[in-house]
């Protein structure tokens, strides 16, 4: 005979009492992470904030935590030397909106065009990683000097940090579409247009989906853009 | 057992193949400008409904044969028949299970299933109500609404099986569709295979390198030579009972004999290809 594989263990009280266990292992987890987080909070903005005012740093450069908190309160109850604060986020709203907007557009329909026509990218593609390669802080003057100080400057420069990242993103799907998965609704009877709504687009969208969302949330990570379109496909598979 | 007996001989010309290759060569030009040669003047035929593995060693060209007959690429020289008629362009008799996923990832089971209907314009209820009678026949009722991720693997090659064989193909070809599986899985799954194909009465052509699993499923067995420059080297009938129980029938005496048989042609290829591989 071979060994009972259960033992007395699994007994219904024993077994409600290794949950309680676990759960009280992983609250446990949680606390202490918690915890850490806080401290290194305490220490890095108490520490700022004691050098201020013990005047180990300069608090004209450096200011203090507890100053911008209250600032940043003045602006809300007061509004600021502009005007009040809510305008301010409804322009940068507006600004970031549309460039999100223009450039997942353009991104999209330029990675399809270029992914789908060997010839468009063949002649296209270089000049494409060459304005890529343009750090976008510089072309921020040329945009205000072109544009003007305007709200459409701004958002010339929010599209050329989008469209990049969508760009090479909608291209590289549109390229790694699972060949086998092409064939496979070829031989299934897919029409060229069949093809493209079936197969390549919804398997393209696993790719330019994830890269649109911080694209436009972080302008400021501008220099992603080019290492994102070799990130690892995220997908459902 | 004799080894006469078991070569396979070409029926006569009032017996129509499903599918003829005639003198097929395949050259792809290599990135250095170079001519390389995969298949070399293969002669092959396949009835209609009839089960025939390809086997041979790695690098052979078993996937590019296969390619072949799906009319994903032509044939550099030669010609590929379906049913007597020259194949140009994608074949529409066919229908292809992968080694990789048949399964559309951003599609349920049932609109998986379902496609190849809806390719061809049938209306969406309609299409829905035959993929449903496929989902039960693969074993998966129930899951009409799950994505593939949500599936295990044999799960998936399931929905592929349902996805191929509900446009009613005449050919079924296999390229290495359950190699990624486990033994126990991919025995069941063979075994189901079977059953399903004996209802259908399509040609298979199943490419595989495990020879055990080409004579359990197969009426013939076709060897293929090293590459490159393949050739047909070998080609056997497998004249053992049906039904079979794939995960069996590796202990009949019968099984045995032909597969000693079918490994001693093997065995050379595998070696030659072995000492390709070690001289690159």
């Amino acid at each position: 005979m071979s060994m009972p594989l259960t033992t007395d263990s699994n007994l219904h009280s024993e077994v409600l009492e290794r949950k309680q266990e676990m759960r009280r292992r992983a609250m446990r987890i949680r606390a202490r992470n918690l915890t850490l987080q806080a401290l290194v909070f305490v220490l890095i903005f108490g520490s700022w904030q004691l050098m201020a005012d013990y005047g180990i740093i300069d608090k004209f450069f450096f200011s203090t935590p507890i100053d911008i908190i209250k600032h940043i309160y003045e602006w809300f109850t007061e509004g600021t030397s502009q005007g009040p604060l809510y305008t301010h986020f409804i322009v940068t709203f507006e600004e970031t909106f549309l460039s999100f907007i223009i450039g997942v557009i353009l991104g999209v329909i330029g990675g399809f065009a270029l992914g789908r026509n060997e010839i468009l990218s063949v002649v296209l593609g270089p000049y494409i990683q060459m304005l890529n390669a343009l750090p976008r802080v510089v072309l921020a003057p040329i945009f205000i000097l072109w544009l003007g100080l305007g709200m459409p400057s701004k958002v010339a420069l929010g599209v050329t940090l989008t469209f990049f990242v969508v760009f090479f993103n909608a291209f590289q799907g549109v390229r790694e579409v699972d060949r086998n998965l092409i064939n496979n609704a070829r031989l299934l009877g897919a029409s060229k247009s069949q093809l493209a709504r079936h197969v390549i687009i919804p398997s393209a969208l696993t790719w330019i989906c994830p890269a649109s969302i911080p694209a436009s949330a972080s302008p400021s990570s501008a220099p992603s853009s080019a290492s994102s379109s070799a990130r690892p496909k995220v997908s459902a598979s | 057992m004799s080894k006469q007996s078991l070569e396979w001989e070409a029926p006569g010309a009032a017996v129509q193949p499903m599918i003829e290759l005639k003198g097929v060569t395949k050259e792809f030009v290599k990135p250095s400008g170079e001519l390389h040669t995969v298949l070399h003047g293969i002669n092959l035929q396949v009835g209609k409904g009839e089960f025939c593995s390809i086997v041979g060693p790695t690098g052979c060209g078993k996937s590019t044969t296969l390619s072949l007959i799906a009319g994903f690429e032509p044939a550099t020289k030669g010609e590929v028949r379906i049913q007597g008629e020259p194949l140009s362009g994608i074949n529409s008799q066919a229908v292809c299970m992968f080694q990789t996923e048949n399964a559309f990832p951003w599609k349920t089971v049932i609109d998986n299933v379902s496609l190849g209907l809806r390719l061809k314009g049938v209306k969406k209820s309609e299409a829905y109500d035959e993929a449903r009678g496929w989902i039960q026949r693969v074993g998966l009722k129930g899951f009409e609404n799950h994505y593939p991720h949500q599936l295990s693997g044999g799960m998936r090659k399931r929905v592929g099986l349902a996805q191929c064989l509900i446009v009613q193909p005449k050919i079924l070809l296999m390229d290495e569709s359950f190699s990624a599986l486990d033994v126990h899985t991919r025995h069941l799954m063979e075994n189901e295979l079977l059953k399903i194909w004996s209802e259908t009465g399509a040609s298979v052509v199943f490419i595989t390198h495990d020879l055990e699993e080409a004579i359990a499923l197969s009426d013939r067995v076709v060897v293929l030579s090293a590459g490159p420059g393949s050739s047909v080297k070998g080609n056997y009938r497998i004249e053992l009972e049906r039904p079979r129980n794939v995960a069996e029938i590796r202990f009949d005496p019968a099984f045995m004999r032909i597969h000693e048989q079918i490994w001693n042609d093997l065995r050379d290829e595998v070696m030659i290809s072995y000492v390709h591989a070690a001289n690159h």
